[in-house]
């Protein structure tokens, strides 16, 4: 049941109308339901999992806490982290290692590799598994108290808005949430209608009308002009952004519903002038995750120099690994990290002749194509198409009205440029001081947001890009 | 909160509104796909003969040789993808408004004969033509979404789709889209698939061609329609590529019993299944139906043998 299908919209409802009506002291066990549910509508099989995964962080949490001695509690952690680790390694990394070693040995030996099929991975495993990380380190370095009351502890893995593409929750943020009793909110409802809405648009409006042309570009690269490579590279960046921060949106405002507040996971980062100011922004709660739980645990910034770079460079290596089991996520982290690291070293030195914002956006569009090619051959492919700069803009233009009519690409020009009108009003806050803007303006766009969701939509299928991870 | 509230609703009335406006956007296409759906739902005809099907109809069937064959006024409305009982259907709804042709030629094939009789094929281009009552009963005989999708703005919206938004502005604005000029009286050439390769070499995958009941009812419903407005019906089969044919299980026996129904009801049956153009590939768009030359050529030699029905 992803967020844009049918029943999704049936679901909500059905479960925000009993929640606001049972008993107090059932609402909680009803939210699990619901998200066990939810989460079981993919694969009633991966519920298990989730389930045993949290049983097992719940009793460790608890057995920490208990620990006296730091040894004991090591072992805890580390019985966590095998067993979160273990089962993100099983069902991701898998054949992702055995396919590295094949092809590796057939190098070597000059034999035929024999591959295997990658395992299906159950949805948001990458996410929930972090959720379970960061409760099971953070109880070992006393920042929060384990939860008893598994229900609870259970229901902040599992909470169905955030469950299959975050934002990665904290217990200490979303965890204590759950403890509180809720009272209706109608302010807090109609700003998570107008997140659901904004979110919807940009997911099903800007990100899903792209892909209309983004995919057919990618899964043959080789048949493409390096132009149609390079404005497909373009599409992609904003088509991503849209699609994760659209469920984000979506996850965020559902979970308002329901009087609850989640972390917030963008902060319009396609605005920003460095790769610095980027992370800042992209995917918060990933950013922050792997800064508080790897990047501290390496040693942080409290290191030699080199040292400190090389922890920087470990970090988005892993973060790439993390977003996909695939030689081509690994060259992102790699790119990423090492244009982080030339930012440090160059600091003040690094004056870009035509603003940041063209050098940033430039160069994370490049990158992500890392992220969306389907093989390493066909990254190289497309970067070597790119780079050797036989660009033609009659062929691009042919090769590009061949896969859309001219309607949907300029559906998606239109849609682009509503998204960067959009975040700069939020970034300038523009606009926000004109009479009568919460009374008329501001829910006479929402109204227009929804009629647009339905007239100009992309309704053809279409999952959210992050629930593969 | 009622502020919000007035808001949605109005936000809801809107969405009315605009697919309104969307339906007749697409009723003003003068020409292409939407015109020739124009004349068989909406439009008052009087043509004399009336060519119903599935894509084989609509695409191997070409009226203009037809009307110079016979010098009778033809018009073809065989629609891709359309099953038995929608081909029913869709005769009942030309009915609704135009005068009953003296003949009605229902090409019948592999496809029409052997596909689930449950599915609309691109369901959505039908929205716009629900007021016709007959149309209507049909699609929701076959789909039972429709009744959904007549009286739900936000359900039958997200099937709508580019490109029948394009439709509707081009429409609106009288501009006629690029495959206008390919519909001639109701038939649409079909074009190879350079991907999918030629009719010799395309992998095809075995298809199974058994009338159900349901089919054998469609026709029946098909000839009482026809005898209730003292339309002759004329049954025929067009060929199909020999490799395709070779891939239909059954489809001897289904003709069979096709045969079986045609002579049992008196009704003439013009079997041109062995053609000699099923062995020439480059008569096909693909091997299950002919292109636009290919059509041409059938439709003559169509014609020859129907001169011969009409005289009697």
């Amino acid at each position: 049941m992803g967020f844009t299908s049918l029943q999704f919209v049936f679901f909500v409802p059905i479960v925000f109308g009993l929640y606001w009506t049972i008993p107090v002291r059932w609402r909680n066990l009803l939210l699990l339901a619901a998200s066990y549910y939810f989460y079981m509508t993919w694969n009633y099989r991966f519920g298990a999992l989730l389930f045993a995964t949290t049983f097992i962080d719940w009793m460790l949490g608890m057995q920490i806490e208990k620990s006296v001695s730091p040894k004991k509690k090591k072992l805890f952690v580390a019985l966590s982290l095998i067993s979160n680790l273990g089962c993100l390694a099983a069902f991701k990394y898998t054949a992702f290692l055995y396919n590295t070693f094949e092809w590796t040995r057939s190098e070597i030996s000059g034999m035929n590799p024999h591959y295997m099929e990658a395992l299906i991975i159950p949805v948001g495993l990458s996410f929930y598994v972090f959720h379970s990380l960061s409760y099971i380190i953070d109880i070992s370095r006393g920042k929060i108290k384990a939860e008893t009351n598994f229900g609870t502890f259970a229901l902040f893995v599992s909470f169905f808005p955030q469950l299959v593409a975050g934002p990665i929750a904290r217990f200490g943020e979303l965890g204590v949430q759950f403890r509180e009793e809720k009272k209706w909110n109608t302010e807090q409802f109609l700003s998570g209608c107008r997140l659901v809405l904004w979110g919807y648009f940009k997911k099903i409006v800007i990100a899903d009308r792209l892909a209309t042309i983004v995919n057919p570009v990618f899964e043959n690269p080789e048949t493409y002009n390096g132009l149609t490579l390079f404005i497909a590279g373009i599409f992609f960046t904003v088509q991503v952004y849209c699609d994760f921060s659209g469920y984000s949106d979506i996850a965020a405002g559902v979970a308002r519903f329901f009087g609850y507040e989640l972390k917030l996971n963008w902060r319009r980062p396609l605005l920003s002038k460095s790769l610095h100011e980027f992370w800042g922004r992209n995917h918060i709660s990933m950013t922050s995750w792997f800064r508080d739980y790897l990047y501290i645990s390496l040693g942080g910034s409290r290191v030699a120099y080199p040292r400190w770079l090389l922890n920087l460079f470990l970090v988005f290596l892993i973060s790439g690994l993390w977003h996909g089991a695939s030689w081509t996520f690994v060259v992102w982290g790699a790119l990423h990290g090492i244009v982080y690291i030339v930012e440090i070293v160059l600091k003040d030195k690094l004056r870009i002749p035509f603003g940041g914002w063209i050098y940033l956006f430039l160069f994370h569009s490049l990158a992500l194509i890392a992220f969306r090619a389907q093989s390493f051959t066909d990254l190289t492919t497309i970067y070597h198409h790119i780079f050797s700069f036989h660009w033609s803009a009659e062929v691009s233009y042919t090769e590009l009205t061949a896969i859309a009519d001219r309607l949907p690409v300029v559906l998606s020009f239109v849609g682009i440029a509503c998204l960067f009108a959009y975040e700069l009003r939020e970034e300038h806050r523009w606009l926000s001081t004109i009479p009568k803007m919460k009374t008329v303006w501001r829910p006479l766009f929402y109204t227009l947001l929804f009629v647009s969701l339905f007239t100009i939509g992309e309704f053809s299928a279409n999952e959210f890009i992050y629930f593969h991870f | 909160m009622k502020r919000a509230l007035i808001y949605a609703l109005f936000a809801l009335a809107l969405t009315y509104v605009i697919r309104e406006l969307l339906y007749i956007g697409i009723r003003k296409n003068k020409g292409g796909e939407f015109d020739k759906l124009n004349t068989a739902f909406v439009k008052t005809n009087d043509y004399d003969i009336l060519i119903i099907g599935s894509s084989r109809a609509e695409c191997q069937f070409y009226p203009p040789v037809i009307d110079s064959a016979t010098g009778l006024r033809s018009y073809n409305i065989g629609m891709t993808g359309a099953v038995m009982p929608f081909i029913a259907a869709s005769l009942e709804a030309y009915l609704e408004n135009s005068a009953p042709p003296k003949y009605v030629i229902l090409n019948l094939d592999l496809h029409s004969l052997g596909d689930a009789t449950d599915t609309v094929y691109k369901f959505p281009r039908y929205f716009a033509y629900l007021d016709n009552r007959k149309l209507y009963e049909g699609l929701t005989a076959c789909d039972s979404r429709f009744p959904a999708f007549r009286w739900t703005s936000v359900y039958s919206m997200p099937y709508f789709g580019t490109k029948y938004l394009s439709n509707s502005l081009h429409g609106w604005l009288g501009i006629p889209t690029k495959y206008d000029t390919e519909y001639i009286s109701g038939f649409a050439p079909c074009k190879p698939d350079p991907r999918m390769g030629s009719a010799d070499s395309i992998e095809l995958i075995q298809t199974h061609a058994k009338p159900s009941q349901e089919i054998i009812d469609a026709l029946e419903n098909i000839l009482k329609t026809c005898k209730k407005h003292n339309i002759r019906l004329i049954l025929t089969v067009s060929p199909l590529f020999y490799r395709q044919e070779e891939a239909a299980l059954s489809y001897s026996s289904s003709k069979e019993q096709i045969s079986g129904f045609a002579t049992k009801n008196q009704l003439t049956w013009i079997d041109l299944d062995h053609d000699s153009i099923r062995f020439r590939s480059e008569y096909y768009g693909d091997p299950a139906h002919l292109n636009k030359q290919g059509a041409i050529n059938f439709t003559r030699r169509f014609c020859s043998e129907l001169q011969q029905y009409l005289r009697d």
